[in-house]
C-alpha cells in the first residue's frame, strides 16, 4: 500500500516540481477525510496538484471556475420542468462528485460560498424540501487567492475552519523550476496520468490510518500546545477541540504516508501550520505578524518534553 | 426606575429558608407587630420576585421605617434594653428586604442575617441551639453561594451541597481556634433582660410570693454529685435567711448581710464520713448574689464568701450561668434535731477544704446578745392571738423541743396544704392560724417562726429550693423553679435545727416530686402548658427529655469548664500566658496550613518529572556551559541531531539515544530495559562532553 502512496506521490511530482511536501500534505489531508484549501498566488500550479491527486486517486472530478456572478444553483444544480414527464426534474449541479475543485473559492460572493461549504460539513444537498446525498468520498479541493488581491471575497473564521488544512505552494526553487522550463506544458501530461488508488484501497488507507498510534506523551504535547494556545496573549482565541482533533488526525495519516505506525511531536511541528494556522488569529495588537511566525513562537515556547 | 436586579430561583428560596430559621429563636423575644411585618415584607419580596408586585414607593417604606422607629420607641417603655435592640436590628432586616434592588442588597441581607444568627445565642446558649445555630450559618452560606454564582443553576440541593463541604473544610481551622483562642472578658456587660424579672427566690418574702414560682418550670440550677446522691429528706437547697419581719414581710437584716464573712469555723464531731456530698452546681442567671448549697457547706470556691447563716454570697450579682463546686456536710442526726453542731472561733477562712477536725464537741456555742435580738425581732404590736397561742404553749410545755413538737402537731391535725390559699389581710398571722388554715410553705414557715419568735426561741425563715429532679441517665439533679421553698431554723442546744412544717402538713412533698404532688392543684405551672399537661412527665417522652437534659447538662458543664481547662492547658503549653505568646501561637497553625497548602499548589504544578525527563535534563545541564542545551520546541530527534554536529565521535550513540527516547514515548514501547539503556546511553554521553 506505501509504495502505491510513493509511487502516487512521485507521478504527481512530474507534474507539480519540487513541492514533495505539499503533495503528501494534501494526501494526509484526503487520508484523514478532510477538505483541502491551497492558498496562493495565480499560477503557482494549485490546479495543477488538484489535477493531480484527481487523476492518481481516480476519482470522478468536476472543476468549478468561481466567479463573482455564480449562484448556489450553479453549484448545486436546479429543478427543472419537464414537459414529457409532466413533473419536475432534479438537475444536479457539478458538486455531485467524488472530487470537485472549487478554483478561486474566494472569488465569489458569500452566498454562493456558503452553498458549497455547507455541501462540504453535511456530505449532502438540500434543495426544494429534498435532500440529496453526495457520493462518497467526497472531497473538495479549493484554491484560493490570496486576500490581499483585488476581487476577493474572505471565507470567514467559521467557514474556513471546515477545511482540514490550508497549504500554500510558494515558489519552486532553481532545480525544480529549471526541469519545469525545461520539460513543457505539464497540463499535457496530466492527461497520461493513470490512477495509481483505487477508491477500495482508498478506504483501506484511511481505516489504516486512524490505526497510528498516538502515545500519552504526544497527547500531553498536544495538550500543552493547546493550553499555551488558549492563554498566550498573542492569539486572539485559542485553539478549538475541533482544531485539536483535526491536528491529531492530520498527524496519523501523515506518519503513515511516512512510513510509521506512530506519531512523532514532529508531524506535530509540522502539520500544526497547515492545520491550525488558518484556524487562529493573532490578537490586534500584534497584527502584523503572519501566523506562520505566530506558530513558530507558540512551537518555541512549549517544551516537547513534559 | 432603578433596574432590579433579578434573584436567581434558587437564590430566592434559600433567601426564604434562611430569613426564616434565622427569625424564629427570636419570636420568644419579638413583639407581635415585628412578626406580622416579618410575613408582610417577606411575602411583599415574593410577589415582587414572582413579578405580581411592585417595590414599594419611597414614601411607603418611609412610612414603614418611621412607623417601626416609634413602636420600637414604645416598647422601649418597658426597659428591656436588648431585647428592643435586637427588634432594630431584625426591623432593619426586614426593611432591606422591601429594597433588595441589587445584589450588593442581597448581601446586605445576608450578612445581617450572620449576625442575627450570632444575636440568638445572647437568649439561648443550650446545645440545641448551638446546632441550629450551624444549621443556620450552613443555609445562610448556601444562599450566599447562589447568589455569588448568579448564573441560572436549576439544581437546588447544589449549593448546600457546597456549603457543607465548606464547613467540613473549616472544622481543623474551628477546633484549633476553639482550643487555643483565648476567651476574653468582655468589654462590657450587656444587661440582657434588666427589664424582665428573674425567676427564682427574692430578698424578702410575703407568705404567698412562693406560690408564683409553682407557676414555672424553669430550671433555678443542675447538681451532680461526685458521690452518692442524698435522699430527697435532705435535699434542702439554702438560698439565704431572712430575719426582720414587719407584719406581712420577711427581709434580710442589713446586719445579717454586710456582717461579712463568717469568722466563726465549724468543727462536727464525730461525723460519719457518709454524710459529706462533694458536688458541682451550674446555676442558671438569677440576678442574686447568694448561692445554693446544701447545709452546710464546709469547702467552697474562694470567690464566694459565707454569711454568719451559713449561707454562700458572692460580690456579684449573678448574669450569667455559672459553675461551682461546693463539699457539704449534712449530718443524719439533724433531721433528728437531736445532733448539736458547735461553732468554733478563731481559724481564719480558708478557701478550700478549711474543715477544722479539732473542736472537741464540749463547749456549746451561744448567740451573741445582738444576734439574740435580731432572731427573736417582731413587730411591737399585732397578731396577739398568736403571741398568746405561743404563750400557752411554751407554759403548757416548758422546754423547746416540745413546744415544737406541739407546733407541729397542731399543723398535722388541723391545716391543709394548697398552692391557691385565701388571701390574707389585717393581722396575716393570726388569720391564717385561726380562720384560714389554709396555706403554703412560705405560710407555714411564717407562722411558726412567729409563734417560735413569741415563745423567746430564736429563730428564722430560709429561703431555697426543696428537691430536685434526679436524672436517671447522668445521676444529676435538676432543681426546677416550682421546687422553691421555704423553712425555717431555730435556735437549740447550741445550734440552729432545720424545722419544715410543710413536710408534716403535706408529708408528700418531701418524698415526691414536686410534679406529681402538685399535679391536681390550680395555678400549679400555669406558665408551662407542656410541663402541666404531663406529657413530658411519661414514658418515653420522659425518657427522651431526660436524655435531653443530661446532655444539655453535660454540655454547659463542658462549656463552662473550658475556659479553666483551656488556661490550664495553655499554661502546660506555653509556660507563662502572655498576649505575644498566644499572638504567636494562634498565627503559628495558619503559617503551617498556608505552607502545605502552597506547597501542595507548587508541587501540582510541577509535579516530578519521570526518569527520562530527568536523565534528558541531566544532559542539558551538562551542555548549559556550551550554550548547547535543548531548546523547548526542540524535539529529542532534532536534538541529537544538532548534537551529533558538534560532538562527531558522539553520533552514534545520539542516534541510538534518539531512537530510544522515541520507541519509549512514541512508539510506546515501555520496557524498563529500553528506559535503562536510555538513561545508561544519556550518562555515557554526559561523561564524554565533560571530559571533553
Amino acid at each position: 500500500m506505501r509504495d502505491q502512496i510513493e509511487l502516487a506521490v512521485s507521478e504527481i511530482s512530474k507534474v507539480l516540481y519540487g513541492k514533495q511536501e505539499q503533495i503528501k500534505l494534501a494526501l494526509s489531508c484526503i487520508f484523514s477525510e478532510g477538505h483541502l484549501l491551497i492558498e496562493d498566488l495565480p499560477g503557482m500550479g494549485k490546479t495543477t496538484l488538484a489535477h493531480g491527486l484527481a487523476r492518481v486517486l481516480g476519482l470522478d472530478y468536476q472543476r468549478l471556475q468561481f466567479t463573482s456572478d455564480m449562484l448556489p444553483a450553479d453549484i448545486l444544480g436546479v429543478t427543472i420542468f419537464d414537459a414529457p414527464s409532466n413533473s419536475f426534474q432534479f438537475h444536479s449541479g457539478p458538486v455531485f462528485t467524488q472530487l470537485l475543485l472549487a478554483d478561486e473559492v474566494n472569488r465569489t460572493t458569500p452566498k454562493t460560498q456558503s452553498a458549497l461549504l455547507e455541501a462540504m460539513e453535511e456530505r449532502r444537498v438540500s434543495l426544494d424540501g429534498q435532500t440529496y446525498p453526495l457520493p462518497t468520498p467526497f472531497f473538495v479541493i479549493a484554491t484560493q487567492n490570496p486576500v490581499t488581491q483585488h476581487g476577493t471575497f474572505p471565507l470567514p473564521e467559521s467557514q474556513l475552519d471546515r477545511f482540514l488544512m490550508r497549504i500554500e505552494l510558494g515558489y519552486p526553487d532553481t532545480a525544480a523550476e529549471r526541469e519545469l522550463l525545461k520539460g513543457g506544458d505539464p497540463r499535457s501530461k496530466l492527461e497520461l496520468m493513470q490512477p495509481l488508488i483505487s477508491s477500495e484501497q482508498l478506504k483501506q488507507i484511511t481505516e489504516a490510518c486512524s490505526e497510528v498510534r498516538v502515545t500519552d506523551s504526544i497527547i500531553d504535547y498536544l495538550q500543552r500546545l493547546v493550553a499555551h494556545s488558549r492563554q498566550a496573549e498573542e492569539f486572539s482565541y485559542g485553539i478549538s477541540p475541533r482544531g485539536a482533533l483535526a491536528l491529531l488526525s492530520a498527524c496519523r495519516s501523515w506518519a503513515y504516508i511516512e512510513g510509521r505506525d506512530y506519531v512523532l511531536p514532529e508531524d506535530l511541528q509540522l502539520l500544526i501550520g497547515p492545520v491550525i494556522g488558518h484556524r487562529l488569529r493573532a490578537a490586534e495588537d500584534i497584527g502584523s505578524f503572519s501566523s506562520d511566525s505566530l506558530i513558530q513562537q507558540l512551537l518555541n515556547r512549549v517544551d516537547v518534553v513534559g | 426606575m432603578k433596574p432590579v436586579y433579578q434573584l436567581t430561583r434558587s437564590s430566592m428560596i434559600w433567601l426564604v429558608g434562611s430569613i426564616v430559621l434565622v427569625l424564629i429563636p427570636f419570636l420568644p423575644v419579638l413583639p407581635l407587630w415585628l412578626i406580622v411585618l416579618a410575613i408582610v415584607s417577606l411575602g411583599w419580596r415574593l410577589l415582587v420576585h414572582i413579578g405580581r408586585m411592585n417595590f414599594p414607593h419611597w414614601s411607603v417604606r418611609l412610612g414603614l421605617l418611621l412607623g417601626v422607629l416609634i413602636a420600637l420607641l414604645w416598647e422601649l417603655r418597658s426597659g428591656a434594653t436588648m431585647s428592643i435592640l435586637v427588634a432594630l436590628l431584625v426591623a432593619s432586616f426586614l426593611l432591606k428586604l422591601t429594597e433588595m434592588y441589587q445584589r450588593r442588597d442581597a448581601l446586605v441581607v445576608l450578612y445581617v442575617a450572620f449576625l442575627l444568627c450570632a444575636c440568638s445565642f445572647l437568649f439561648y446558649q443550650n446545645i440545641l441551639m448551638a446546632f441550629y445555630g450551624l444549621l443556620c450559618l450552613i443555609v445562610i452560606t448556601a444562599c450566599l453561594n447562589t447568589v455569588y454564582r448568579s448564573q441560572q443553576n436549576s439544581d437546588l440541593w447544589r449549593p448546600l451541597r457546597r456549603s457543607v463541604v465548606l464547613y467540613l473544610q473549616a472544622i481543623p481551622v474551628m477546633l484549633v481556634l476553639f482550643l487555643i483562642f483565648p476567651r476574653i472578658d468582655p468589654l462590657w456587660q450587656v444587661d440582657l433582660d434588666t427589664g424582665k424579672a428573674y425567676t427564682g427566690l427574692s430578698d424578702s418574702m410575703a407568705p404567698g410570693d412562693v406560690s408564683k414560682l409553682t407557676r414555672s418550670a424553669e430550671i433555678a440550677f443542675r447538681v451532680s454529685f461526685d458521690g452518692e446522691v442524698p435522699p430527697a429528706n435532705l435535699r434542702y437547697w439554702r438560698g439565704l435567711t431572712m430575719d426582720q419581719f414587719d407584719g406581712h414581710r420577711w427581709t434580710r437584716s442589713e446586719s445579717s448581710v454586710n456582717a461579712g464573712p463568717v469568722i466563726v469555723h465549724l468543727s462536727l464531731p464525730d461525723t460519719p464520713p457518709d454524710t459529706d456530698y462533694q458536688y458541682q452546681i451550674i446555676m442558671e442567671p438569677s440576678g442574686q448574689r447568694w448561692r445554693y448549697a446544701l447545709d452546710r457547706p464546709i469547702s467552697y470556691p474562694a470567690s464566694m464568701m459565707m454569711l454568719p447563716d451559713f449561707t454562700l454570697q458572692s460580690p456579684e450579682q449573678l448574669q450569667q450561668r455559672i459553675q461551682y463546686s461546693v463539699l457539704s456536710r449534712t449530718g443524719k442526726s439533724r433531721v433528728d434535731m437531736s445532733r448539736t453542731v458547735k461553732s468554733r472561733a478563731g481559724k481564719p477562712r480558708a478557701g478550700k477544704s478549711g474543715i477544722g477536725k479539732s473542736g472537741s464537741g464540749s463547749v456549746k456555742a451561744q448567740l451573741s446578745r445582738s444576734q439574740r435580738q435580731r432572731y427573736l425581732q417582731l413587730p411591737v404590736n399585732g397578731n396577739d392571738k398568736a403571741r398568746q397561742l405561743a404563750q400557752r404553749w411554751l407554759v403548757e410545755q416548758g422546754n423547746t423541743p416540745a413546744f415544737v413538737k406541739q407546733m407541729m402537731q397542731s399543723f398535722a391535725s388541723d391545716f391543709s396544704y394548697t398552692l391557691q390559699p385565701p388571701r390574707l389581710t389585717g393581722d396575716r398571722i393570726d388569720q391564717f392560724l385561726f380562720q384560714t388554715r389554709q396555706g403554703f410553705c412560705g405560710h407555714f414557715a411564717s407562722a411558726s417562726v412567729f409563734l417560735l419568735r413569741s415563745a423567746g426561741i430564736p429563730a428564722r425563715i430560709v429561703g431555697g429550693y426543696q428537691g430536685g429532679e434526679l436524672n436517671p441517665v447522668d445521676g444529676s439533679l435538676t432543681v426546677r423553679q416550682y421546687e422553691a421553698h421555704a423553712w425555717l431554723e431555730y435556735w437549740f442546744n447550741g445550734d440552729w435545727q432545720r424545722l419544715d412544717p410543710t413536710s408534716v402538713v403535706a408529708p408528700s412533698r418531701l418524698d415526691q416530686a414536686a410534679d406529681q404532688l402538685f399535679s391536681s392543684q390550680e395555678g400549679f405551672l400555669a406558665d408551662a402548658a407542656l410541663m402541666r399537661s404531663g406529657i413530658l412527665s411519661r414514658g418515653w417522652l420522659k425518657q427522651i427529655r431526660q436524655q435531653y437534659d443530661s446532655v444539655n447538662y453535660s454540655w454547659h458543664r463542658w462549656v463552662l469548664n473550658y475556659h479553666q481547662q483551656q488556661n490550664g492547658f495553655l499554661q502546660r503549653l506555653l509556660g507563662e500566658v502572655t498576649a505575644l505568646k498566644l499572638i504567636i501561637f494562634l498565627l503559628m497553625p495558619a503559617a503551617i496550613m498556608l505552607t502545605v497548602v502552597a506547597l501542595n499548589l507548587l508541587y501540582r504544578r510541577r509535579s516530578r518529572p519521570d526518569p527520562l525527563t530527568r536523565a534528558l535534563n541531566t544532559l542539558n545541564r551538562q551542555l548549559q556551559g556550551r550554550n548547547l542545551q535543548r531548546r523547548r520546541g526542540e524535539t529529542v530527534g532534532s536534538f541529537c541531531q544538532r548534537l551529533s554536529g558538534q560532538f562527531p565521535q558522539l553520533s552514534t550513540e545520539l542516534k541510538q539515544l534518539a531512537g530510544c527516547y522515541e520507541k519509549i514515548c512514541y512508539e510506546g514501547d515501555e520496557s524498563s530495559a529500553l528506559e535503562k539503556d536510555f538513561i545508561a546511553k544519556v550518562n555515557y554521553c554526559c561523561r564524554q562532553i565533560r571530559h571533553q
